[in-house]
């Protein structure tokens, strides 16, 4: 088997062009995309400035007592309740994103101005300011019933801008996204533990994406690290398909059976060189990105073993699909199959598993069928182990892409074309 | 040694051989002539099993190769007609490659690896990459990994397909010395007719997928042992002289050649006269003239009525 993983190897080092895709084009994606939208998802917005209006036709104490009242009429222990009425006294929604921009980090950035509504229109078409927020009436009664009592559809916020502003506008965007994302977690955690971690306890640094671990926020770098290294582990398999199609047609397949080997012998050399060739581009990609780009560092060799046992893991689902391209690519003698796969399914596959938007950005949907790509879960395996969640968070992931590698498996060994010789 | 028994391979409506029979004896060399689309190359693959055949069946020393492909397997060298070598690969990778296949190791596939590289001519040049080779020195080493195990019996698809006359002699030459020095039995198949006169004992001809004649070339060529060749060179085209020609009911084939004109007469039919008056009837100037005993091709231009290149 060292002869057949030698020679794949050997012939795909040689091949600058495949090469030049396998691991060049991830390396340089990962820096583009990594440096790019760097500032989006790390919110490092210092080369912006922003005039932002706001118009808060929001009554924060209104809103507050009515949701209090409110509060009194549910069925729920009066411990719980206190302990929401003091989270929701901390906390206010409209305070809460009024206090972030007017925080150290965002205030240099964003100078704000408060507007009646018509006032605040004629100001963006003057070009005055930026773009305008506004808090909308009974936000804070809205917002806290929907977070703290799961009732009604909650409030909008809404962000409007012009033109002129596109840049400056997205960046307010994302720091109201991020905000009400922030809140929307901290609701989420204060639910699940029934109120033992209050909001108090969770401190907010407005400005950041905020980590639940004690691990340092992630880059869009360490993102992308991972995320093309999941995306161009699957050209792997096309690539060991599309060269059993040139092995057939120049008889080198043919040598090969002629030599006593069995053909599920050369198919299982494709599919364990596959397996090898995913290891070694992931390892190498992963590496190049840590040491050369400066993605991000891993400290204890228990952080290695667990990415190196998600990168074996995905790189057998990935040997699993190289064994059924190679398969279909024997059975119909043509080379389309593993071509249609790097030319498109590799595409749709990356976009499903978040390889080139992340997976929370895009519509739930989406995200679920993500979660069944093989792609999408060997990156939800790394993010997960790379900010620090446990073996027990990985696992569900692993034991998809085990399950996933051993149906395609099957698939493939039924398609194989066993009968073509004597 | 080798035979096929009513051989047969259809491909949906398309007969590619048709009730083949042939054999190869132990140490024989035999050829198998025809042009292009003949059912050469489905034949020998069928004798290899890499093919199996819609009917009938291949016996390698009396015993079916369909039911025990790996008897014949380890006795068989195939040379494909295609160059079935990694390119990437340098003539040594290829030949360690091919070699450990085959179960060699050590220091016995260094010896043969050294033996076959000394064999074709490539002891110079192993290290390079098989992608930079000339086609004369891919097709070499082609035949190189098909003698790593010393098979019994070679089987050569048109091995000196595309490449330059010099490296066709030496193919030619070491092919020679496979048979008659080293007793190795060959099956060569070709559409040249000069390759296969030159090696062969006995020869097969293969057309529309059936063997239309067998014998060595003497035997084959008696065939046409009551006739002639009559090669005319013109100092032009004459498409006046030949359609003359072709009514002449003596004159029994008329063949536009390159640089002129073939006819086939009967032997001993004085027709030179004729040929003579009616190139000066038709103000053709005959610029030289050859009077031949008839070729293989004559033969397979008089059993097919086509050209071997066709």
């Amino acid at each position: 088997m060292w002869n057949f993983l030698k020679k794949d190897l050997l012939v795909l080092l040689r091949d600058k062009t495949e090469l030049a895709v396998l691991i060049t084009m991830p390396l340089i994606l990962t820096a583009i995309l990594g440096f790019a939208l760097g500032g989006l998802m790390s919110g490092e917005t210092d080369a912006m400035e922003s005039k932002l209006a706001i118009v808060n036709d929001d009554n924060a104490e209104e809103g507050f007592e009515h949701f209090v009242s409110e509060l009194d009429e549910q069925p729920i222990p009066e411990d719980a309740k206190q302990r929401i009425i003091e989270g929701a006294e901390a906390y206010q929604p409209s305070t809460i994103i009024q206090e972030t921009f007017k925080s150290d980090e965002l205030s240099s950035i964003f100078e704000l101005t408060y507007l009646e509504e018509t006032q605040a229109q004629e100001a963006l078409m003057n070009e005055e300011v930026s773009a305008i927020l506004v808090l909308p009436e009974d936000f804070t009664f809205k917002a806290l019933r929907k977070m703290l009592l799961n009732e009604g559809n909650g409030s909008e916020l809404t962000v409007i801008t012009a033109d002129h502003s596109s840049v400056s506008a997205s960046t307010i965007e994302s720091v109201v996204d991020m905000v009400i994302g922030q809140m929307n977690v901290m609701t989420a955690i204060s639910m699940e533990s029934q109120g033992a971690i209050t909001f108090s306890e969770y401190e907010m640094s407005p400005g950041e994406i905020k980590s639940v671990t004690d691990r340092d926020p992630m880059s869009a770098m360490q993102y992308y690290a991972f995320a093309m290294a999941a995306m161009f582990g699957l050209y792997i398999a096309s690539t060991i398909a599309r060269k059993s199609y040139v092995e057939t047609f120049q008889n080198v397949y043919s040598r090969i059976v002629l030599a006593g080997k069995h053909p599920m012998f050369y198919l299982s050399g494709k599919g364990i060189s596959t397996v090898m060739l995913v290891t070694i581009q992931v390892a190498l990609l992963l590496v190049i990105s840590i040491f050369i780009l400066r993605a991000f560092m891993f400290e204890t060799l228990t952080d290695w073993l667990g990415i190196g046992l998600i990168t074996f893991v995905y790189a057998l689902c990935v040997g699993a699909i190289g064994v059924l391209l190679t398969s279909i690519t024997l059975l119909f003698e043509s080379a389309s199959i593993p071509e249609l796969f790097t030319g498109a399914v590799v595409s749709i596959l990356a976009f499903l598993g978040g390889s080139f938007v992340p997976q929370t950005q895009l519509p739930e949907i989406i995200n679920t069928i993500g979660n069944f790509t093989p792609n999408g879960l060997a990156l939800t395996a790394y993010l997960q182990w790379s900010q620090g969640l446990g073996f027990e968070y990985i696992t569900p992931s692993l034991i998809k892409l085990l399950v996933m590698a051993v149906i395609i498996l099957v698939i493939g060994l039924v398609l194989f074309p066993r009968k073509r010789v004597v | 040694m080798l035979e096929t028994v009513n051989l047969k391979k259809v491909f949906k409506r398309n007969i590619a051989a048709d009730d083949v029979n042939l054999y190869l004896d132990e140490g024989e060399s035999v050829g198998l002539l025809g042009p292009n689309g003949a059912g050469k190359s489905t034949t020998i693959s069928m004798m290899s099993t890499l093919m199996k055949p819609t009917t009938g069946d291949v016996k390698w020393n009396g015993r079916s190769v369909i039911q025990n492909p790996s008897e014949i397997r380890k006795e068989l060298g195939v040379v494909p007609q295609e160059i079935a070598l990694y390119q990437e690969l340098t003539a040594l990778e290829n030949l360690k490659f091919f070699g450990k296949i085959y179960g060699l190791s050590g220091s016995n596939l260094d010896r043969k690896i050294e033996e076959v590289v000394d064999h074709v001519g490539l002891n110079e040049r192993q290290n390079e990459l098989v992608k930079n080779y000339s086609g004369g020195m891919k097709r070499r080493l082609n035949i190189a990994v098909a003698l790593l195990h010393e098979p019994e019996i070679i089987i050569m698809d048109e091995p000196t397909v595309g490449i330059d006359p010099q490296s066709r002699n030496y193919i030619l030459e070491m092919v020679r010395q496979l048979n008659k020095e080293k007793g190795m039995t060959v099956l060569y198949t070709s559409h040249y007719m000069e390759e296969v006169e030159r090696l062969c004992d006995r020869i097969y001809i293969m057309d529309h997928g059936k063997i239309i004649a067998t014998g060595t070339k003497d035997e084959l060529t008696s065939i046409l042992s009551s006739e002639e060749s009559i090669l005319i060179e013109l100092d032009r085209d004459q498409p006046n002289l030949i359609e003359r020609y072709k009514q002449q009911e003596s004159i029994l084939q008329v063949t536009e050649t390159e640089k002129g004109i073939k006819l086939i007469v009967p032997k001993g039919s004085h027709q030179l006269g004729t040929i003579f008056d009616l190139a000066e009837e038709e103000q053709a100037q005959i610029v030289s003239m050859n009077v031949q005993v008839p070729t293989l091709e004559d033969v397979f231009l008089h059993l097919t009525g086509r050209k071997l290149r066709d």
